[in-house]
């Protein structure tokens, strides 16, 4: 078999991989029949409204849940087998460092993808079962950018923590801390920015929670959703002088996409070139 | 063929910095108090040659092993696999060679005979013949029945089996055997050591540590010693008998004074009950034997008594047994 096509589907056969994302998809489940059940008697949204809300919704679970997929990922294509020595029985073939971090991150790439795509098409399913709609296509493929990039991101972290923690424990230790902070400390603290800054229905309070974003990778799904949906929250919260006023727009979001798909990883393969 | 050349490899004593050539500048960070793993290590296996790489535990062997086959790198110096340097010329390199670690290590879910076609497509062999290979390879270690069954679930020895048959992936001209037999059972043993003399045979270039004196003493054509990171001697077998410690034990027929004068105006000699020993290892036995004769004695027995490997190695580390 080839090596690359092995290593993918090493990604996709691991057993954590798959219970986040089958946790996903059934939080994604649970979240959406609530809401139509509270949501639909009080006639509160119309068809589209309804459809970028339950998007929304599912994103924000998504969001939270894809940097587990990250972690367990590059933890199990890269730093386990960095960490326990199994990658050196690679390293003996013909084949350089370099190959074998950008193969192995390329397989997470596009395993991540395929795994993601799938649970936002069960997503989809959902949402044609629970509200009759299916949800719109743009706004789906806004997510998957957001969410592949997010986990992507971690990904890479775990194999920048590959080269600089020699055991597992530790690396995925950190992964955990690095995890807690990203993903749940740094939410806390954007609310707290925007408020301390004149809220979240000003231009300056909007504008340093995006940035607070930018800087945060679990934070990209929802600034490509806002970008998709015209608007914060679900186009709840539109900035008085536009999404470009306060930092959302396609420039930004490509560099922010990128930076995180991309440096994390590049950092790990430097390290990879010059270290044991 | 292998070549070691001025190979050192230096650990920096804060693991965040990168290792520093010992023989470069200062940098931050960097404590220079740090003895080197391995200092300026040349060494050269030749086609057809088993080199024994002997030293006491942190001398620096599995260091110079794991720098050669690419899986380390040399703070200084290079190291060169049939003329291509491991670090710059890896494809090359590593395309001729083989490598079983003192500890193998291979992802655990995998089933032996997936993950041994997995390492060939490294190499650019795949389909059905592979696949056969692979088979036969895990038949001619032992791990017959085996294919199917998870690594994770085979024994230390298993494991060491089965490092076996990933070395042997590529048909190696240059091998590299850390404590190859270490955990091996006895058909083990037998296997490995048959398995060497026949590559030797076939010109394959190896260099083999080990812990088993008696075994390095047997297989290898040269030793290497390595103390401290040093490479403090490199000795044929020839050498070795002629060692320092190896000594004449003759017996003849009706020993008296004049064979101990005779054989004392050879070298320093010593009576063990009717034998004499003489301790003159540059000494030709031949001679020895003809001199007695003509002087009227019979040689009932003669032999080259040489120092063993242990104690020859204790002797040059410069410590008791």
């Amino acid at each position: 078999m080839n090596s690359f096509v092995y290593d993918v589907l090493r990604v996709l056969r691991n057993r954590g991989v798959l219970l986040v994302m089958l946790l996903t998809t059934l939080l994604s489940f649970v979240a959406l029949t609530i809401f139509v059940a509270v949501a639909r008697p009080l006639s509160a949204f119309q068809v589209n409204a309804d459809q970028t809300i339950v998007v929304l919704i599912m994103g924000m679970i998504y969001a939270f849940f894809v940097p587990i997929l990250g972690i367990q990922s590059g933890y199990s294509t890269y730093a386990r087998d960095r960490a326990t020595g199994v990658l050196e029985s690679v390293m003996v073939r013909p084949v350089t460092r370099e190959r074998i971090i950008l193969s192995r991150y390329l397989a997470v790439v596009i395993a991540s993808a395929l795994a993601i795509a799938v649970a936002l098409g069960l997503l989809d399913l959902i949402s044609v079962f629970e509200t009759g709609y299916a949800l719109p296509t743009l706004q789906l493929v806004g997510l998957f950018l957001g969410l592949l990039v997010e986990s992507v991101a971690f990904a890479g972290l775990l194999f920048l923590l590959a080269h600089l923690l020699r055991s597992p424990g530790a690396i995925m230790g950190s992964a955990v801390v690095v995890f807690v902070l990203i993903d749940i400390v740094w939410f806390f603290l954007l609310l707290f920015v925007g408020v301390f800054f004149g809220g979240l229905s000003t231009t300056s309070g909007l504008s340093r929670v995006v940035g607070l974003e930018y800087v945060d990778p679990s934070g990209f799904p929802l600034l490509v959703m806002a970008f998709v949906q015209g608007g914060l929250f679900g186009g709840l919260i539109q900035p008085p002088g536009g999404l470009g006023s306060i930092g959302i727009s396609v420039p930004f979001l490509v560099v922010a996409g990128l930076f995180w798909s991309i440096v994390p990883f590049l950092l790990a393969l430097w390290l990879a070139r010059t270290r044991d | 063929m292998l070549r070691f050349a001025g190979v050192s490899k230096r650990y920096p004593a804060n693991r965040w910095l990168p290792a520093r050539d010992p023989g470069g500048p200062a940098a931050w960070g960097h404590r220079e108090d740090q003895r080197p793993a391995l200092d300026g290590l040349d060494l050269e296996v030749r086609n057809g040659e088993i080199v024994g790489l002997v030293g006491l535990n942190g001398a620096g062997k599995t260091t110079a092993i794991r720098i050669a086959v690419g899986v380390s790198l040399p703070t200084r110096g290079s190291v060169s696999v049939d003329g291509h340097d491991i670090v710059e010329e890896k494809i090359e390199a590593a395309s001729t060679l083989g490598w079983v670690p003192e500890f193998p290590n291979f992802e655990p879910q995998a089933g032996a005979l997936d993950l041994l076609q997995y390492f060939a497509g490294y190499h650019g062999m795949a389909g059905a013949p592979t696949r056969e290979w692979c088979i036969s390879l895990l038949k001619q270690v032992g791990l017959e029945g085996r294919e199917r069954d998870r690594v994770g679930t085979f024994s230390q020895g298993m494991k060491k089996r089965f490092a076996m048959a990933a070395a042997l992936l590529n048909r190696p001209k240059n091998l590299f055997l850390d404590e190859l037999l270490n955990g091996l059972d006895p058909q083990g043993i037998r296997f490995s050591r048959n398995l060497l003399l026949s590559l030797r045979q076939q010109g394959c270039a190896i260099l083999l540590s080990s812990h088993i004196l008696t075994e390095i003493e047997q297989l290898s054509d040269r030793i290497a010693f390595v103390h401290q990171g040093k490479l403090i001697k490199t000795i044929s077998h020839e050498e070795l008998e002629k060692a320092p410690g190896s000594r004449l034990r003759i017996r003849v027929t009706s020993p008296d004074q004049g064979a101990l004068e005779y054989l004392r105006s050879v070298g320093p000699t010593e009576t063990d009950g009717p034998t004499f020993v003489l301790a003159a290892p540059q000494v030709d036995p031949a001679e020895v034997n003809a001199q007695l004769v003509r002087r009227g004695y019979r040689v009932v027995d003669l032999h080259t008594e040489r120092e063993d490997l242990e104690a020859y190695f204790f002797r040059l580390i410069g410590e008791d047994t």
